[in-house]
């Protein structure tokens, strides 16, 4: 297991150093100046040279990613083009925010899918279909749609939860979660029927096998059978699934923290954006690529402890 | 399938456990929870929090604020959405909601010379910044000074003064590169905008410093163990402000918000005591809902700048005023900006310097006269005007789309190119391949548009091209007018005659809405401004 660790890990160097690079090109290589974003709409031609002087904009762009990298190796992902924000200070704020969200959303999807999915794969019949539907709705959709909805409801008819916003956990554990509650639904929707269709048809497949009814004409409890040999054998899909939601909610965290206004790296995303701010945005981005890297190192992980040979793989 | 009953109820009856448990979180604070908890909920949690320095004067209670956009830094020189600084940095001259200049930091104000070039502040003596330095001629200067040398949006301000000198102790002198007016120079330096609120020596030595802690003198000061960056920003009273009683609130709290539905979701839940810039569609809504609504006078919309002018159609003023003929600009008020829009085609809107009623009505719809002056232009078939259009000044390129369809009518086609960032619109604007360009109007007033916005080499004048003979001199005469009424008059017509000139085609003016809880008291149903100023109009919270 610790060989698989370390490959996946120094497999990951790489990966990440093509992916700041591949952000540290396009986002030069996209129209627009970020001096400019600075500036202002008022500004001359002649002032915004200056500034991008000043910002080092116009130095070839392999000297601008090596200075970047250089820094970004000891930990010093620069300062903010827009605002002179440190982005590690930045990212390191609202980090908890996105992780909060997304794991939490990640746990909802797999205990609402798997619980959904077991129901309709032993149930089968009309439950199945329904699982569909709400598979097919699910996909259907669009969080901020839903998002809307729900603050509509929840918050301002029946005053349950608070609308928009976010509560540290050390400032208050339940604040934190009733802060959250919403966030989570809206992004899990598409995690628990994803995960709860294939949830079904892993453990369809699986409690059809041969040796399921081997054990049952052995006496063995149907709990045992269901959990420790049906769902253990159905689960390799159900991790990946899981795995590719959670990457999927990564993204989907930009909408949902705009939606509800909370300072996460998904909204901070979508100001550095507007703003033209390139530094933030590849230190948006090295950040996020290491969760994905994170994300699948887990999966695998998953995979050798639900599947010993695949410890050897 | 028998079998399988135990596990089917055992996986519903885990469905439901988990559903209760997020329920019986979610109502364990039963009702008052609307109020409480996130950071931005600080409504009630911050009653708590927010004791009540009756040293301070302040009344009490956290006002939270959910803020369209956030700003790029706290350093007043950088803080184009001006609401930032406010709490911290009061103006020399405050402006009231009827446009009225009253003292602030500064007790009096006044052309020194005839020329109307020199224009001295007196400062209110005995002030302290918050680094404890002392409010005076030379510290005001220096602010001032300084304020122009941070690369921002706001530096434009700067532009028009050639430089500023303390004269005495508790004196300063702005001069000017040209004559300008009084209403001018009082605006610049008024609540309305960011040159005016001064930073003390400590913040000017080290600006950077201005973002972990304030250096102005304002009824409030930084919080910075609770802001952070780009989500939530916190002020307390300070200790050491000359007006207690200017102390409304226990601690300010404001949230970056982007997303309108959100900050109004926010205000109608009590999350938040003001929702900066509602939807126009949500006013009855927020009306029934008991929210109070305040709005901006002027309005403020995007307007397209007829910019090359230098040669081709628009370089003939036949056919610019052909174009502004051909807006059907009643019906496009209300399909484009609602109900309460005011179809206007001047280049300044009401309340603002140089105002004329007649500008408003100059082109009235008249399609058939449209046609007429093009044709007289030798445009009779039309011609293809390209057009930038940015997000940010044309959401969905409404207004864009609006003019396709109207200058179609004529036979001009409208080629539009849309780009989503600041950015690139800026670049492209100064690059001369597009014909006309939308921009904000952003509610200003002659001066202003003359001095900064539509001055040779900005971008609502790529090609550098000079302002009207006759605008001009119009407006040296105003400005060395001896009184603010004779100077106003003059520059009315000076306004109509840049409005004549059709360097911009305007649709109407738009008040900028603004939600806010019912619990906030002192809230006039407009102000002269596109932001209210909560603590210059001194609202204050209960309940």
């Amino acid at each position: 297991m610790t060989r698989l660790i370390v490959r996946r890990l120094l497999l990951a160097i790489p990966l990440l150093i093509v992916v700041s690079m591949l952000t540290f090109v396009l986002t030069a290589v996209a129209p627009g100046n970020p001096a400019a974003a600075v500036l202002g709409p008022e500004a001359s031609a002649k002032e915004v040279d200056a500034l991008s002087h000043e910002m080092g904009l116009d130095e070839p762009l392999p000297n601008q990613y090596m200075t970047w990298a250089g820094h970004a190796v000891t930990g010093d992902l620069g300062e903010s083009l827009v605002s002179s924000e440190s982005v590690g200070e930045a990212l390191s704020s609202r980090l908890p925010v996105t992780l909060s969200l997304v794991i939490g959303s990640t746990a909802i999807s797999l205990l609402f899918g798997v619980a959904l999915g077991m129901f309709s794969a032993l149930r089968g019949g009309s439950v199945g279909l329904l699982t569909d539907v709400l598979a097919m709705l699910g996909w259907a959709i669009p969080s901020f749609w839903l998002g809307l909805m729900l603050i509509d409801l929840v918050a301002v008819n029946l005053h349950w939860l608070p609308a928009t916003g976010y509560v540290k956990f050390g400032e208050s554990p339940l604040d934190w979660a009733r802060s959250l509650i919403l966030p989570w639904v809206t992004l899990a929707a598409l995690g628990i029927t994803g995960i709860a269709k294939q949830t079904r048809d892993s453990m369809r497949e699986v409690m059809g096998r041969e040796f399921i009814a081997s054990l049952r004409g052995g006496g063995v409890p149907e709990w045992r059978i269901v959990l420790l040999h049906g769902l253990r054998n159905a689960a390799i899909p159900i991790v990946t699934v899981t795995g590719v939601f959670a990457i999927a909610m990564l993204g989907g965290a930009v909408l949902v923290e705009t939606v509800f206004a909370m300072p996460g790296l998904g909204a901070l995303a979508v100001t550095s954006a507007r703003a033209g701010d390139l530094t933030m945005l590849q230190g948006i981005v090295v950040v996020i690529a290491v969760l994905v890297v994170i994300i699948n190192l887990l999966v695998d992980i998953s995979y050798g402890w639900l599947n010993p040979k695949a410890r050897l793989a | 399938m028998m079998t399988y009953n135990w596990w089917a109820r055992s996986s519903l009856v885990v469905c439901v456990l988990v559903v209760l448990s997020v329920a019986v979180t979610a109502c364990g604070s039963g009702s008052s929870s609307s109020n409480s908890s996130t950071s931005g909920g600080e409504a009630e949690g911050s009653a708590n929090s927010s004791t009540v320095s009756t040293e301070s004067g302040s009344s009490g209670g956290t006002f939270t604020a959910g803020l369209a956009d956030d700003t790029p830094s706290l350093d007043p020189a950088n803080c184009p959405t001006t609401i930032y600084c406010r709490p911290a940095y009061n103006a020399l001259i405050q402006m009231g909601s009827k446009g009225e200049f009253e003292p602030s930091l500064a007790t009096s104000w006044k052309f020194t010379d005839a020329g109307h070039q020199s224009f001295e502040v007196k400062l209110r003596e005995g002030l302290k910044f918050s680094d404890g330095t002392e409010l005076t001629g030379a510290a005001a200067a220096a602010s001032m000074i300084s304020f122009s040398k941070v690369p921002s949006v706001s530096t434009t301000n700067y532009f028009p003064i050639r430089t500023v000198k303390a004269a005495g102790k508790y004196a300063f002198i702005i001069e000017y590169k040209e004559p300008v007016t009084y209403r001018y120079a009082c605006e610049q330096i008024s609540s309305n905008g960011t040159l005016g609120r001064l930073v003390g020596p400590e913040g000017v030595k080290d600006r950077k410093s201005l973002e972990k802690s304030s250096d102005g003198i304002g009824p409030y000061v930084l919080d910075s163990s609770e802001t952070t960056k780009g989500s939530t920003y916190t002020w307390v009273p300070n200790p050491d402000y000359y007006e207690k009683s200017g102390i409304k609130f226990g601690k300010v709290v404001f949230k970056v918000m982007p997303e309108p539905a959100s900050r109004f979701s926010a205000v109608q839940s009590g999350q938040i005591d003001w929702a900066q810039q509602i939807l126009n569609e949500d006013r009855s809504q927020a009306e029934s809902a008991g929210l109070q609504i305040t709005q901006g006078e002027p309005g403020s919309q995007p307007m397209v700048i007829l910019a090359n002018r230098e040669s081709g159609p628009l370089s003939k003023l036949e056919v610019r005023e052909a174009l502004s003929y051909a807006l059907p600009r009643e019906e496009l008020a209300v399909a484009l900006y609602g109900e309460e829009a005011t179809p206007s085609s001047a280049l300044v809107f009401e309340h603002t310097e140089g105002f004329d009623a007649e500008a408003a009505e100059l082109f009235p719809y008249n399609v058939e006269k449209a046609k007429e002056l093009l044709a007289k232009a030798g445009y009779a078939n039309g011609f293809t005007l390209k057009l930038l259009s940015a997000g940010i000044f044309d959401p969905n390129n409404s207004l864009s789309q609006a003019m396709q369809a109207s200058l179609g009518e004529i036979g001009v086609k409208v080629e539009i190119e849309p780009v989503a960032q600041l950015t690139t619109y800026t670049e492209k604007a100064a690059s001369k391949q597009y014909d006309a360009m939308i921009q904000n109007s952003g509610a200003v007033g002659l001066s202003s548009l003359l001095l900064v916005k539509m001055g040779p080499g900005s971008p609502g004048n790529p090609w550098s091209l000079p302002i009207p003979a006759e605008v001009t001199k119009l407006a040296k005469e105003a400005a060395l007018e001896p009184t603010p009424e004779a100077q106003e008059e003059k520059m009315e017509e000076a306004s109509l005659a840049f409005s004549k000139q059709v360097w911009t085609l305007t649709v109407a003016e738009q008040p900028v809405i603004q939600a806010v809880s019912s619990k906030v008291g002192n809230v006039a149903p407009s102000y002269l401004a596109i932001q209210p100023d909560p603590f210059g109009e001194e609202w204050t919270l209960s309940g």
